[in-house]
């Protein structure tokens, strides 16, 4: 084969396939201490550690809730917190059959001489990190790359080196047992149609394949988080099916057969938003060899987070809001979303410009 | 799209699916003048032209035949030439049902620098060709890349000019109305194993699949010919379901869900051979968003050649050997292949020739 088959390809295989069940997902909690810092803020809630773990404590002792999810994507200090009783987070995940997964890049910087255009840091010493995540628990990791339409960009340099870096940070996940999730993001940003989301979303995809073919990297241990193709920010916006129809085409074009899930970012999708194009895109009458899930952050504890607004009285409510989006997004997997799990909080748009992690 | 949305794009999306038909396949009848001329004389026939016509006359007008193939592939004087009755053999086919294909390269060169590697040669004047083709009655095309397994081969180089030519040649294809077949051939000459050869055939679609990409070509308007994974002519033969297997997660791993049907060459395979491989890869129980069918030359004509050795009183015989293999090949594409054609002569008969050129 072209691809590296490791000690742990056996297990790569099956954790892939696991998280792409249908009728499951991935919950994104993996914002960094700053990231989450702004969420916290927008409820008034302070930035410290406990407060943190409250959150995530909140999300997963959700009754019910993990029973949608195939996987939680961890930043480094929650992989190692525990419940309020002491059980540590991971345990509580395993014991749900929901496997626990691990940010590990470290931001994006600028690429010089490029118009804002970014790349992805986190190399160093990411096979030693790789393994001490695989000791406590983690059994797939997330990196995300980032791309910009604009008059010339993503220029074939942006798209190179993001390229590159997503296919060597892959096969470095792959030889230390953890399932890469390759995350191509193409910003929403900016005043283009759909078409040219399209364009240049299968441009990307299609580099990325290439040089994820180079490295080696075994396709059924890994899954792919893209973005859904959509008009930019600044556009009229369409309707779900016009998005579905964009966004599976395009991933036909270039998503090989062997890859067993994609699992989409929200963007700066609306709940609701997330969920309808998820749902219309599985109700999609046309051949698709991979599952089409959610990796949603913002897009599944939007109207949580303001429900709790950091107050321990609110959190039975929080976690019904949580579940309630756990379960329509569940839904929406399998093409069977009836729609109307919209509060007015779950209609409101996520977006912010420039988004940075 | 990143793709190129010619005028044609729905009637090249028609013609690739229906092409893709389960149950039909492709004659590869496309032999150029030179290459015909060596199956002629191992049958002891004269190569004229109208030996070449009463050959394709025999084949176009086998009876039963035409329900088991959705296209055939013709060499540029065959696309012209009529039945001895008068009728255009382009006008035969498509009352068959099926769609007239034509072989638009100009075969291989030797890339300078390498050790024995080629590009193929055809792209000057491609576009004016293809549209007097279509006017013809050609919707779709074949174009044959060349590589070969060896110490250091195939070398990058070779992977990215043949990559690139198909890519241009596909592109030009779909502007003119004809669906092009995209035939990245990886010879079967050598002693490596079947892994070596999944290696290099992934390496090399994952190129073909980059350079379409980055010459806007639209996916649902291609047909993929690729040869199946195999060990190299000088190692020991596998299983059929070791092939299958090889071959399935190669293209697994490389062509995209948009390409609607993959139509594979037959190499050096008997007649047999190729057709319990196919069977077995349809009969696989996993992902195949595109169906997989044949483009066979050799593997489907070798045994009515022999029937027929020239001679006008063999017609019916040769014309049956053909039905043989044509259903055989027709149940492959649908994993129901008992093996229990009748075999010919020769349906048994390797027909690898070293270093094989057209």
């Amino acid at each position: 084969m072209s691809a590296f088959v490791g000690k742990y390809a056996e297990e790569l295989i099956k954790n892939a396939k696991y998280i792409a069940t249908p009728g499951k997902g991935i919950l994104a909690a993996d914002e960094s201490t700053g990231t989450i810092g702004k969420r916290l803020s927008s409820i008034s809630v302070e930035n410290i550690e406990s407060n943190r773990q409250a959150l995530r404590e909140l999300l997963f002792t959700s009754p019910n809730a993990l029973s949608y999810l195939s996987g939680v994507i961890l930043f480094e200090e929650t992989l190692y917190q525990k419940t309020s009783d002491g059980k540590p987070f991971v345990e509580v995940l395993e014991e749900n059959n929901v496997i626990p997964g691990i940010k590990v890049d470290k931001g994006t910087v600028e690429i010089a001489g490029t118009n804002g255009e970014t790349t992805t840091q986190g190399f160093d010493s990411l096979g030693t990190r790789c393994q001490q995540y695989y000791k406590a628990g983690a059994r797939f990791a997330k990196w995300r790359a980032v791309l910009k339409i604009g008059p010339n960009e993503p220029s074939e340099l942006s798209i190179q080196q993001n390229a590159q870096g997503l296919a060597r940070y892959a096969i470095i996940c792959q030889e230390n047992g953890l399932v890469p999730i390759v995350e191509p993001e193409v910003l929403t940003d900016g005043p283009h149609d759909i078409q040219k989301c399209a364009a240049v979303t299968e441009t990307v995809l299609a580099a990325v394949y290439k040089a994820l073919n180079e490295h080696h990297v075994l396709l059924e241990g890994t899954l792919l988080k893209p973005n859904m193709v959509t008009p930019g920010s600044d556009s009229p916006k369409v309707a779900a099916e016009v998005i579905a129809q964009y966004t599976v085409t395009a991933l036909r074009r270039t998503v090989p057969p062997a890859v067993p899930g994609i699992v989409f970012l929200s963007g700066g999708q609306s709940e609701e938003e997330a969920t309808l194009n998820l749902d219309a895109m599985n109700k999609l009458e046309v051949l698709k060899p991979w599952t089409l899930s959610f990796s949603f952050g913002r897009a599944l504890q939007q109207s949580t987070l303001k429900t709790w607004a950091g107050k321990k009285e609110n959190v039975p409510k929080a976690q019904e809001a949580f579940l309630s989006r756990c379960k329509a997004n569940s839904e929406a997997t399998l093409g069977k979303y009836g729609g109307g799990s919209a509060g007015g909080l779950a209609s409101e748009s996520l977006f912010v410009k420039g988004y940075k992690y | 799209m990143s793709c190129f949305i010619s005028k044609y794009a729905d009637e090249l999306a028609k013609n690739a699916a229906y092409i893709g038909t389960p149950g039909k396949g492709i004659l590869a009848a496309d032999e150029s003048t030179g290459t015909i001329g060596k199956r002629l004389s191992s049958i002891n026939v004269e190569n004229i032209e109208e030996n070449r016509r009463a050959l394709r006359e025999l084949l176009f007008t086998a009876p039963g035949v035409l329900q088991y193939l959705s296209g055939v592939i013709l060499f540029e004087e065959t696309l012209y030439q009529k039945t001895a009755a008068g009728k255009p053999f382009v006008d035969v086919l498509k009352e068959g049902g099926v769609l007239p294909g034509i072989k638009v390269d100009k075969g291989t060169v030797e890339l300078n620098g390498t050790n024995g590697e080629t590009f193929t040669q055809g792209l000057d004047g491609l576009a004016q060709r293809c549209q007097k083709y279509y006017e013809a009655g050609a919707r779709f095309a074949k174009w044959r890349a060349v590589l070969k397994i060896g110490a250091n081969e195939p070398t990058e180089l070779a992977i990215q000019e043949n990559a690139n030519g198909l890519a241009m040649y596909a592109a030009i294809c779909q502007q003119c109305g004809l669906v092009p077949i995209v035939e990245p051939e990886i010879l079967v000459d050598g002693s490596h194993d079947i892994k070596k050869c999944a290696d290099v055939t992934e390496r090399v679609l994952a190129a073909c699949y980059k350079a379409l990409n980055d010459h806007h070509v639209m996916l649902e308007g291609t047909l993929l010919k690729p040869n199946m994974v195999t060990p190299g002519s000088e190692s020991p033969k596998v299983a059929p379901e070791v092939i299958a297997e090889y071959t399935v997660r190669a293209l697994q791993r490389t062509v995209p869900a948009a390409v609607p049907a993959i139509v594979f060459l037959s190499g050096g395979q008997s007649e047999e051979e190729a057709t319990l491989n196919l069977n077995a890869m349809n009969k696989l129980q996993t992902k195949k968003p595109w169906s997989l069918s044949f483009s066979f030359g050799r593997a489907l004509q070798q045994s009515t050649l022999k029937a027929w050795g020239g001679k006008e009183e063999n017609l019916k015989k040769a014309q049956d050997a053909l039905l043989v293999r044509c259903k055989a090949n027709s149940e492959a594409t649908l994993g129901t292949y008992k093996g229990d054609a009748k075999l010919g002569e020769g349906a048994a008969e390797s027909l690898h020739v070293s270093n094989y050129k057209y």
